[in-house]
């Protein structure tokens, strides 16, 4: 035993030690094949995870780290199921197994004295264990165990490479085909939300500076980091930034659909420069690079056309003759300067289908960027030479200092002078006023009655020239207030006149009264019944009438005196008159003007204490917001919702949705305005979130809206 | 002992129109109704909901404590409405005459003042912080603008100041050129067109002849 023990130790070179590096080198390279199959598979795994994550996670150093994680783990986890993956642990008499299928000439002879000097117990004899040394002999192994690492090796090993190798140059391209994929709109809502996914510090600190347009004489505006550009039409927008590498950059419009516009980015010796023109409708700027993106709303502010007021004439008029000296005065201001201001004239002539005009400019002045102004030029009627029926229209106008040729001008509300024709003084005012009434021009007979009497008591002492004046001047107020008498009586013996269809006592028609040398009187007809009642008295008809008919033709004879001024005369029928009239009153009221209207006043409704309830229509529903109105609903509603985690993108998503509201919703930019202010003093923006979620919804309710107080 | 009868209800305050001879004196038919909304619409002092016509030349005029007459044409009192209206306000009544013209050249003006200063003598200007701009709504300028003289109509003039015969410390004829028959001349339904309601010095006028 002794013997044995002593022989297999003293045998360095034996069969064991052969064992051993065979099971040494089999456990390596069982080894280095999980850990190359590992490899592989976590640099897939990071490669895939480095795509996935940033689409989902705001914060690129997290996304980034847990990437790494995720990746180690499924790199251990590869290792680990590699190694087991394995038939079994590499044991002695494997690796004896091994090089007997390698070598059939030992006969097991490997195996078998392996076992025996692993399992010492075992008796064998001396002689035995010589031929077995013998028969094993020296094997080259270096050989199989070379082919078999080869065999076992090459496809982990050139799978580890090969990821190893092109997942880094592959997952740039991809970042920045997802960068440039964003920038064209091909996922518009990702990168609204995520639109400042930052990369280490890339794109975190450019410089924007603003070169308005030189007709403007603005300044030049130099903004840090700006994300936001408000700026005149036409201005000249500078960005740079120290990036190493120059980022992608497109121009989107945020109103029309049309597609994004690349725009080219110079590489300096201090990073990278862009320049960019303010577009006439509102757009962002998307910049990217290396995985992040940022962008800069441009605002456009548009050069106002000039305000002009006419300050003289102050209205239009009508001549008679265009004679006489007209002043033109006016004002005008712009918001960035007046260029040239005048007055225009033109003259239009003839009428029905034939017109003429002719222009002419008064007035014209240089103003030379003065931001108001105001002046004034005379000039004489007579000069323009206006025949009857021409008409002169008069405005002044401005023009500001923008280059472009087809910019609009100001111009002011237009006035005119008309010349009249000589066949329309009778149908237009001519002057202007309001047109008398005719009501007012009648006396009322009791007032011709004092007047009349106070004539005939001044005849003596007066002139007749002065007598025949006055009085005739009473006679004519006389035959008006006949003349109303008369339509009264025709008016309650027809019924209501109408202008279609008038009545007077010689018409022809058959009113039941006939005229008789200027006088009225009953007609046969017209007496006959209903008129006339009897015994009994006179109906309600010709209890009125009777009177009227009485006043009519005592006015007839009191305007005959008058006329051929005698007063005195006319001074019994006018009384005759009045106590007619006063009769006809005390059988109805009966009023020349006609019957006032009744009305009477609810005054519990106008208390609110009647009946009304005071309750309006139930409330209906409130109208399903538009698709346009519902998508910006929901973006509104992401980006306070991002506000809480990340303040940068939330801001950044309200501006750009301010910017699109800008055209068509002003009340909801307004409102995005104010949350952005908000936002950027660092205050509460919950109210003017709110404020822009009603703007959106068209709600009515204003904070200016004061509570009901009562009287 | 003198005996003293228990208090009634009051009567509600009917508005009074006066009639007289001359002259259109329904020349403004809806401002008893527009002013009777007003009153209703402000106060609580119960009112009729119709106003009536009272003849200048009778005693009827004596019920009511506030008498309004307006018109466009040249007015003549009789003697007996020249008695009446004297002896109305002796009484404590107040008569608001209003110039439908609004023209200090106008045949109204012209005649009304003319009688006025014949029955009770010459008006007085009635200053801008009389108590009546402060009997009920406050008018810290005087009398309110109506939207006639604005407009250029009539004389183009915006007059200041209303006139007055004062007796005892009171108004008893209050005249206006101001033509606030216009102004209120509309049906009241229509008052919630007005964004300001323009009939509100009605109710000052209403309650200083209640409560003066």
């Amino acid at each position: 035993m002794n013997s044995m023990t002593t022989r297999a130790d003293n045998d360095p070179g034996s069969s064991s030690e052969l064992v051993n590096r065979v099971q040494r080198r089999l456990l390596m390279q069982s080894w280095v094949r999980a850990a190359a199959f590992g490899v592989a598979a976590g640099v897939l795994t990071w490669f895939v995870v480095s795509l996935v994550l940033p689409t989902v996670w705001r914060n690129s150093s997290d996304a980034s780290t847990v990437g790494a994680l995720i990746a180690a783990i499924v790199t251990a986890g590869a290792v680990v199921w590699w190694s087991r993956s394995q038939d079994g642990d590499i044991t002695q008499s494997r690796a004896a197994l091994w090089l007997e299928e390698r070598f059939p000439s030992l006969q097991f002879a490997l195996v078998t004295l392996n076992e025996i000097e692993r399992e010492k117990t075992r008796a064998v004899s001396e002689e035995a264990r010589e031929r077995l040394v013998a028969a094993v002999g020296k094997p080259d192994i270096a050989t199989p165990l070379n082919r078999s690492a080869l065999h076992h090796l090459r496809v982990p090993i050139l799978l580890a490479v090969l990821f190893v190798g092109i997942s880094g140059p592959l997952q740039s391209r991809l970042v920045r085909a997802r960068d440039d994929g964003a920038l064209f709109g091909v996922n518009a809502a990702r990168n609204e939300t995520a639109n400042r996914t930052l990369n280490g510090k890339a794109l975190t600190n450019w410089r924007v500076r603003v070169i308005p347009p030189a007709y403007s004489a603005l300044e030049t505006r130099d903004l840090a980091d700006a994300g936001q550009v408000a700026a005149l039409v036409g201005s000249q927008i500078e960005i740079s930034g120290d990036d190493g590498e120059a980022p992608t950059a497109v121009v989107r419009s945020t109103v029309d659909s049309v597609a994004p516009v690349s725009v080219n980015v110079t590489h300096t010796d201090k990073g990278w420069s862009t320049r960019l023109d303010m577009p006439a409708a509102p757009a962002e700027a998307l910049f990217a690079l290396g995985g992040a993106n940022r962008q800069l709303l441009l605002e456009p502010r548009a050069d106002s056309i000039p305000v002009v007021h006419l300050a003289l004439p102050v209205r239009d008029s009508v001549y008679r003759d265009a004679k006489g000296g007209v002043t033109l005065a006016a004002s005008a201001h712009d918001d960035l300067g007046l260029q040239t201001v005048s007055f225009e004239l033109i003259v239009t002539s003839g009428e029905g289908e034939r017109f003429t005009a002719k222009s002419t400019i008064l007035g014209a002045e240089r103003v030379n960027g003065t931001r108001e102004h105001k002046w004034q030029v005379a000039f004489s009627l007579d000069s323009m030479k206006l025949v009857p029926g021409d008409i002169l229209h008069m405005r002044a106008v401005a023009r500001d200092r923008h280059p472009d040729a087809a910019h609009e001008i100001g111009a002011s509300e237009t006035r005119t002078f008309r010349v009249a024709r000589s066949g329309e003084y009778d149908s237009v005012a001519v002057e202007p006023g309001p047109p008398p009434e005719v009501q007012k021009s009648l006396m009322s007979q009791r007032m011709l009655l004092m007047m009349t009497e106070k004539l005939a008591a001044r005849v003596k002492s007066i002139s007749h020239e002065a007598v025949v004046s006055e009085s005739r001047k009473l006679a004519r107020d006389q035959v008006q207030l006949r003349k109303a008498v008369g339509n009264l009586v025709f008016s309650r013996l027809e019924g209501e006149d109408s202008g279609e269809h008038s009545h007077s006592a010689d018409d022809g028609h058959d009113h039941g009264v006939s005229m008789e040398q200027g006088k009225l009187v009953m007609s046969a007809s017209g007496a006959a019944a209903p008129m006339t009642d009897g015994a009994e008295g006179d109906s309600p008809i010709v209890a009125i009438n009777k009177p009227l008919l009485e006043a009519f033709n005592a006015m007839w004879d009191a305007a005959s005196a008058l006329e051929i001024a005698e007063p005195k005369n006319a001074i019994p029928h006018m009384k005759l008159a009045l106590a007619a009239i006063e009769r006809a009153r005390s059988a109805e009221r009966v009023y020349l003007r006609g019957k006032p209207p009744v009305i009477i006043v609810d005054v519990a409704k106008v208390r609110l204490v009647g009946k009304d309830t005071g309750q309006v229509n139930a409330r209906a529903a409130r109208e399903a917001l538009s698709p346009k109105d519902a998508e910006r609903e929901s973006r509104l509603l992401s980006a306070a919702l991002l506000l809480t985690r990340d303040a940068t993108a939330g801001r950044d998503s309200l501006a750009l949705l301010r910017l699109e509201a800008l055209a068509d919703a002003p009340r909801l930019a307004a409102a995005l305005n104010d949350a952005l202010e908000i936002v950027r003093r660092g205050g509460d923006v919950t109210a003017a979130l709110i404020r822009a979620r009603r703007a959106i919804g068209g709600g009515m309710k204003t904070d200016s809206l004061t509570s009901w107080r009562g009287l | 002992m003198t005996n003293v009868s228990a208090p009634t209800a009051a009567a509600p305050f009917v508005f009074a129109t006066a009639q007289y001879e001359s002259g259109d004196w329904d020349s403004a038919p809806l401002v008893p109704a527009n002013v009777i909304d007003a009153i209703a619409r402000y106060t609580t002092i119960p009112v009729a909901p119709q106003g009536i016509i009272v003849p200048l030349s009778s005693e009827e005029v004596f019920r009511s404590p506030l008498l309004y007459l307006t018109g466009h044409l040249p007015v003549r009192f009789t003697p007996k409405e020249s008695e009446v209206m004297l002896e109305y306000v002796k009484r404590g009544g107040l008569l608001f005459i209003d110039d439908h013209n609004h023209d200090i050249d106008g045949p109204f003006h012209k005649s009304i003042v003319e009688e006025i200063r014949r029955i009770f003598g010459p008006m007085v200007q009635l200053p801008n912080t009389h108590e009546l701009y402060r009997s009920f709504f406050k008018f810290e300028n005087g009398p309110p603008t109506t939207s006639h003289e604005l407009n250029g109509w009539g004389d183009n003039l915006v007059h200041e100041h209303l006139m007055a015969i004062l007796r005892n410390g009171r108004i008893g004829v209050l005249y206006s050129n101001k033509d606030y028959s216009s102004e209120w001349s509309y049906h009241p339904d229509n008052k919630r067109f007005l964004s300001v309601d323009n009939t509100k010095f009605a109710v000052n006028l209403v309650v200083y002849a209640l409560t003066r």
